[in-house]
């Protein structure tokens, strides 16, 4: 009895607020495209301004690059934090792995994984993607390290220490880049107009492939990271 | 150009160059470590007070301005950085606080101290940030910025009970940060901008039952991060359970940064004609003499030194909330008073509560007994320092309670007064509980006042260092409370600032 | 297509209660990384490629991994 009241009772909360929801969302305009013209002038004028061919890389690294060093900023000081949190002292016992056929099969696909997830990094501003998501598909071929091959292989083959300096790389790759727009371009993240070959081309858009480059290695090695923090007890309890 | 000041970019961009070096700081002598944390916060502190002095003819006339924009120009979406009489006074105080907290700091934590300033100065970066910012995104960035980074460092300490409260902390600050984050994106579909100065402008277009919803969804973030009444019991767990001088931050210096960011948007941003259009204004006020009310009387049940600090807390925001909602000129000037008063006094107190904690068992009342005999001189700044903020005349607490109460008593409303009186006697109650059980009799011989005193020489000695740094925040209570008029000049610009949102709005507008 | 959308966004609905509904973790995690690629074509339907190709690196691919880990810490039932 007392479960159904209790059930009747968060039934009521739920439909009470949905309906505020609604009533507050139904006072939202209709949708008619953005005024002040920001959509329209991005797709107007970004190419012109950046170089970039894919719209979105411009936002993300050139108009808006500093929300985005914030961002990745966020995933610095959350790989610090869990790191922090969960560190232990001992080394970790791997796992054994997982089959031999899934070894194989994988060790076939891997390189391509690896060479998918660079080509995003660098045509970030040519075509969809960029640094976040490359990083991220670099960050999954440690993943798929430690979990088909047992974590102390991916250890002997990239050491956290080895992952912390691509992290704190990236970073400085991207605060170096801001700093530099300071004293050539005058303004900090700026984007810097040295090797600009014709748009289209792997190296046009001033510096928003390196841009792509600091962030993608600082994004995946901090997600690998996190992702080798948190298994650590795991395995050595496996075995 | 007058509208370019790189120094803007570099108190943001000097903390994260910082907390990338301490990150690395593994592998340096532990020397070399409090060398690079302390001239870090240095360089900052001399930055921030150097702008002070230059533009001290400006602050005088109260025009002064500066701004940084990052983007094209003529773009409609640059990134605007501005610097006024306000955020100057908050950047000033805040990062003269930080200083002296970093210095503790280098001597207090014992281990993984890499990973700890890597942190602490990346909180730093992003309360400089959202202090700096012109932009409601960016705004947000760094809010949820600073909820994320002070996350690991209350479970600095990895027990349960600091786990327990760590995770109540996100979970109640990121629920915050949902709420500010529904109001900015409400605001985007009706003006098509996030440039505070361009809402203000145009805030009035929006209809009135949307602006309701908008101040409403902003007060309900705002409230839940300064922890007044209804949802504030993740506060006490959350400021006793880290190291002191991560309390000292949270308690001290966060609270101010949420404080001065309610002030950007319900005076610069959103007028405050508009609260009192909705009556809003009445409600949060009661609600903050309530909270404050509240907070003095459960500080009188906790039995942890810390809880009853972080309870106090509770009260004094409370209290310059409220004193804030009377908008009236006198009320400005002792709420930022206020605010300065509490920012050094609670330092001061988490600080040497952590100095004092350091050899106890707990932090349970019964295991504070002769804790006063032990370390005398520590402790005597310990009673100053709570003496200040009950409000005893010689000391900024009382200036700033004094004015505080002026203000009630001018607007006429008479239970805010009431309250500023109660808040004072309860917590007399408190703090002696406290100090007459530091003060009962115990076996061990104890070091005579005089032979403390002379081994201040020792300075460089580690726990000395420590010392010092009560002493200072001791001697700073004592200081501004016989010179408060030190604050006339800055305070007065600020609330002129408060007053005339119109010349910020056209500043950053035409910049 | 705007019956296939219709389609998607029921089965979005679905996935999203079906990963609150049921108390094994693991059942809920898999819903949430189907409730990730279906969301990452709705993205795609409406020419977000960006957006897709985060989605369904971060949504379906490393959050369902992490997430796994949280999981199998769980059950070796150490709370160190």
């Amino acid at each position: 009895m007392n479960k159904l009241i209790k059930k009747i009772m968060s039934l009521f909360i739920l439909a009470g607020v949905t309906y505020a929801l609604y009533q507050n969302f139904s006072l939202m305009p209709e949708y008619q495209g953005l005024n002040e013209g920001l959509s329209s002038y991005i797709i107007e004028s970004g190419l012109n301004d950046t170089g970039s061919l894919n719209l979105i890389t411009a936002v993300l690294y050139d108009y808006r690059a500093f929300d985005s060093l914030g961002e990745s900023t966020v995933i610095f000081g959350a790989v610090s934090g869990i790191v922090l949190i969960l560190s232990r002292k001992m080394l970790p016992v791997s796992s054994k792995g997982l089959s031999f056929i899934v070894k194989r099969t994988l060790g076939i696909m891997t390189p391509f994984i690896a060479l998918f997830g660079l080509y995003v990094i660098t045509h970030g501003h040519l075509t969809p993607g960029g640094g976040f998501q490359g990083g991220v598909i670099l960050a999954a071929i440690s993943i798929i390290f430690s979990i088909v091959y047992g974590s102390a292989f991916d250890y002997r083959r990239y050491s956290p220490q080895t992952k912390t300096a691509l992290e704190t790389g990236g970073a400085m790759i991207f605060l170096g880049l801001g700093l530099a727009g300071i004293i050539l371009e005058g303004a900090f993240l700026h984007n810097l107009g040295f090797l600009t070959a014709e748009t289209g081309t792997l190296i046009s858009a001033g510096s928003i492939p390196y841009i792509n480059i600091g962030v993608g290695f600082k994004v995946g090695a901090g997600l690998a990271i996190i992702f080798y923090s948190m298994i650590q007890k795991t395995f050595e309890e496996d075995f | 150009m007058s509208w370019m000041n790189i120094e803007l970019i570099l108190l943001i961009a000097l903390p994260a160059l910082t907390a990338v070096i301490m990150y690395f700081s593994k592998y340096f002598k532990q020397r070399l470590r409090n060398f690079f944390a302390i001239t870090g916060a240095g360089i900052e502190l001399y930055l921030i007070f150097s702008l002070f002095v230059v533009n001290y003819e400006a602050v005088k006339k109260s025009d002064f301005f500066l701004q940084y924009t990052i983007g094209y120009q003529n773009t409609p979406f640059v990134i605007n950085f501005a610097m006024d009489n306000l955020s100057l006074l908050f950047s000033l105080i805040v990062t003269g606080a930080v200083f002296l907290i970093v210095i503790f700091s280098t001597q207090y934590i014992r281990d993984k101290e890499h990973r700890y300033f890597a942190l602490f100065f990346l909180v730093l970066a992003a309360i400089q940030g959202s202090i700096l910012t012109a932009d409601l995104f960016t705004l947000y960035l760094f809010i949820e910025t600073i909820t994320i980074f002070t996350t690991p460092l209350i479970s600095f300490k990895k027990t349960e009970e600091t786990t327990r409260a760590a995770m109540q902390y996100l979970f109640y600050g990121i629920t915050g940060g949902i709420f500010f984050f529904i109001s900015m994106i409400l605001i985007y579909f009706k003006l098509g901008t996030l440039k505070m100065a361009a809402v203000a402008e145009s805030f009035s277009l929006i209809s009135a039952p949307m602006q309701l919803t908008i101040i409403i969804f902003f007060l309900l973030a705002l409230i839940i991060k300064l922890g007044i009444f209804p949802i504030h019991f993740w506060l006490p767990r959350a400021h006793s359970a880290c190291p002191a001088p991560i309390s000292a931050l949270l308690s001290g210096v966060l609270l101010k940064v949420y404080l001065y960011i309610f002030m950007r948007l319900f005076w610069t941003m959103i007028s405050f004609d508009f609260l009192v259009n909705l009556h809003l204004n009445a409600f949060v006020l009661d609600l903050a003499l309530v909270s404050s009310l509240i907070g003095h009387i459960f500080a009188l049940q906790a039995d942890n030194l810390k809880k009853m600090l972080a309870y106090s807390s509770i009260g004094h925001i409370g209290m310059i909330l409220a004193v804030l909602m009377l908008n009236t000129e006198a009320a400005f000037y002792g709420g930022l008073l206020h605010i300065i008063a509490h920012l050094l006094m609670k330092s001061g107190l988490f600080l040497s509560s952590g100095y004092l904690l350091q050899r106890t068992l707990s932090h349970h009342i019964d295991d504070l007994k002769g804790i006063g005999h032990k370390n005398r001189l520590v402790f005597i700044a310990f009673i100053t320092i709570c003496l200040g903020t009950i409000g005893m005349p010689p000391l900024i607490g009382f200036v700033s309670k004094w004015y505080v109460l002026l203000a009630f008593l001018k607007a006429r409303h008479f239970f805010g007064a009431f309250v500023v009186g109660a808040g004072s006697i309860i917590a007399l109650i408190y703090y002696l509980r406290y100090i007459s059980q530091a003060y009962e009799t115990v076996k061990s011989e104890s070091l005579s006042l005089k032979e403390e005193f002379f081994s201040l020489r020792e300075i460089f000695n580690s726990t000395n260092i420590m010392k010092t740094v009560i002493y200072i925040f001791t001697l700073l209570v004592i200081f501004f409370g016989l010179s408060y008029q030190l604050f006339e000049l800055p305070v007065n610009t600020a609330i002129f600032e408060l007053l005339n949102p119109q010349k910020y709005i056209e500043l950053v507008l035409g910049g | 297509m705007a019956v296939l959308e219709v389609i998607l966004v029921i089965f979005l609905v679905f996935s999203a209660l079906m990963a609150v509904r049921f108390d094994e973790e693991l059942i809920s995690i898999i819903f949430l990384s189907i409730f990730s690629l279906i969301l990452t074509a709705l993205y795609l339907l409406h020419k977000a490629a960006d957006v897709a190709l985060a989605e369904a690196v971060i949504g379906a691919g490393l959050n369902t991994a992490i997430f796994m880990s949280a999981i199998s810490q769980i059950r070796h039932g150490d709370s160190d």
